[in-house]
């Protein structure tokens, strides 16, 4: 019973698995070993030679674009919820907990309703075709606002109290008192909002057209359309094809591998104490 | 008066953002749906967008292929991920970390990468084809373009769960598990008279918003398919979006949209009810 258990989870990990490991195989085979029937995952003619080719699209300036956008819209939507969850927690002010109902209701709002006008405001104000233009829209998220506030509280009053006797005033106990003692948290959201950014590719095909300012993901499925379009020797180019969706792999796996402890954590909505 | 000063304060960004990019463009998503508005114009047309999405094949299409991936994959990336996580959390601590890498790993190539290595298993000689012993053209025929889709949904999109699930089997009390074995029940009965139930919340909450996540699916139609063969696999988001910035009806594309969410919202609302009257 016990084998049977262990084995349906191992074949089942398997074939999910199986795709990638193909493509990080196939980004190192020539053409001909792609096409070849049973296809091989190790094979003589191995080599990089894919990713050389893969370089003729600017692959770099879209790892750039990305980083630049994600990393921006994730440091914005942090600093501004993490004010409001600051907020929220530990200061009084009429009409809080009517604001804070607004923010939650806004959770079951879907992206799509908001999309045109959003993307009318975007070219109003003549952001089309800019970092901004991805960056902008991402400011309050009631998930990150929600989770800010339900640490917040948790971090005892004395903490705010004596800074404020040892005459800090609200920007410095924000600065010296809060980020140091919500920093678990802020890193979970940090995370998050950069994963969330990165992937978040409907909206950067609508704002972004410029070729300069292409993502990664977008360059990505870029490559996908083109070399199923331009064949060499007849064929789809499929080993560009896997150097690039490997290429565009490391980033998401190197920062939930390092993010792993935060990342996983944000999940259990702040309920797992160490 | 300066304690209600300096929190209006620290909540204003978050407030601009808030009526600047939730609360107007939902409203302004509504009076769209009633205008006949492009690049640059706008006109006040009544139901006629409405009635439009009703006489369009596509669009009529799109939501009907919409539904078809909630019920078909809604209950699969629910139900497959609690029966591994129900397989996996009594193993040692070490083996749990493995199962959550390995089904994790798959979403995190989720999305274009993950498109190129089905777009070259999935041809017409793939290695699909072969060790199936067919030459199906997966992309290219209905409604084998409609199972594919389904197939790479599912295998990027268990991770998660699987997480969530093991870490609710992990919150239950040690002390029924025992007193469970005490009473002489197997492992299974386990699983149904004590996990289960006590983890009911939970599913109830994965169906929800897996339920919410597939009714946005547009991607992979949009890379691997371009919605067809026939619209056979084209979505109501990929709807929105072709009908908003492919061919500039930005009225229609709001129609669309508000009767998505009305759609969807009614699913998810008596999914909601459902769960919560049985519980």
């Amino acid at each position: 019973m016990k084998y049977i258990k262990y084995s349906f989870v191992i074949i089942l990990a398997g074939i999910l698995i199986m795709p990638i490991i193909w493509m990080i195989a196939g980004s190192f085979q020539t053409a001909d070993a792609l096409i070849k029937i049973p296809p091989k995952i190790i094979s003589k003619e191995m080599g990089i030679f894919n990713y050389i080719k893969m370089l003729k699209y600017p692959i770099f300036k879209w790892t750039l674009n990305s980083t630049i956008v994600s990393v921006s819209s994730a440091i914005l939507s942090c600093m501004i919820n993490l004010m409001a969850g600051y907020a929220f927690a530990k200061m009084k002010f009429r009409g809080k907990e009517i604001i804070f109902t607004a923010f939650l209701v806004t959770m079951i709002i879907p992206s799509q309703i908001t999309l045109i006008p959003s993307f009318l405001i975007i070219k109003n104000l003549g952001l089309y075709n800019s970092y901004l233009a991805v960056i902008l829209p991402s400011g309050m998220s009631a998930f990150s606002v929600f989770l800010f506030r339900q640490y917040i509280e948790k971090i005892p009053d004395e903490f705010f109290a004596m800074a404020k006797i040892d005459g800090a005033n609200e920007s410095q106990k924000f600065f010296r008192i809060l980020i140091p003692l919500a920093a678990p948290v802020i890193a979970t959201i940090l995370i998050m909002d950069f994963i969330g950014n990165w992937g978040n590719f409907l909206w950067q095909m609508i704002v972004l057209s410029d070729e300069n300012l292409r993502t990664l993901p977008m360059g990505v499925a870029r490559i996908l359309q083109q070399e199923m379009i331009n064949r060499t020797d007849g064929l789809p180019g499929y080993g560009v094809m896997m150097a690039a969706a490997t290429y565009s792999f490391i980033p998401m796996l190197i920062v939930f591998i390092g993010g792993q402890r935060y990342y996983l954590r944000s999940l259990f909505g702040g309920g797992i104490k160490g | 008066m300066k304690k209600d000063h300096s929190g209006w304060v620290f909540i204003l960004p978050a407030l601009v953002s808030f009526l600047v990019f939730a609360v107007y463009p939902v409203l302004r998503s509504f009076q769209l749906a009633f205008y006949d508005a492009g690049v640059m114009h706008e006109e006040f047309i009544g139901f006629a967008n409405f009635i439009e999405i009703f006489r369009s094949e596509r669009i009529v299409k799109g939501f009907i292929n919409t539904l078809k991936f909630m019920l078909v994959c809604a209950p699969v990336v629910t139900i497959l991920p609690l029966i591994i996580a129900l397989l996996g959390f009594r193993m040692k601590s070490w083996a749990q970390k493995g199962i959550r890498f390995a089904f994790y790993l798959p979403v995190l190539a989720a999305g274009p990468a993950i498109s190129m290595i089905w777009a070259w298993l999935l041809r017409p000689n793939g290695l699909i084809n072969v060790l199936t012993g067919t030459t199906i053209s997966w992309l290219g025929t209905n409604p084998y373009a409609f199972y594919a889709i389904c197939i790479i949904l599912i295998s990027g999109d268990l991770g998660l769960s699987i997480i969530i699930y093991m870490a609710a089997m992990g919150g239950v009390n040690d002390e029924l598990h025992d007193a469970a074995k005490l009473d002489g029940c197997s492992l299974l009965q386990e699983d149904f008279y004590i996990t289960l139930p006590l983890i009911k919340p939970t599913i109830g909450f994965i169906f929800f918003i897996k339920l919410v996540g597939v009714s946005q699916i547009w991607m992979y139609p949009y890379m691997l398919t371009s919605g067809g063969p026939n619209f056979g696999t084209t979505t109501a988001v990929l709807e929105i979006y072709n009908q908003a910035f492919k061919f500039g009806k930005y009225g229609l594309a709001s129609a669309i949209g508000v009767v998505f969410v009305l759609v969807v919202g009614a699913i998810a609302f008596i999914q909601r009810r459902f769960f919560k009257g049985k519980a």
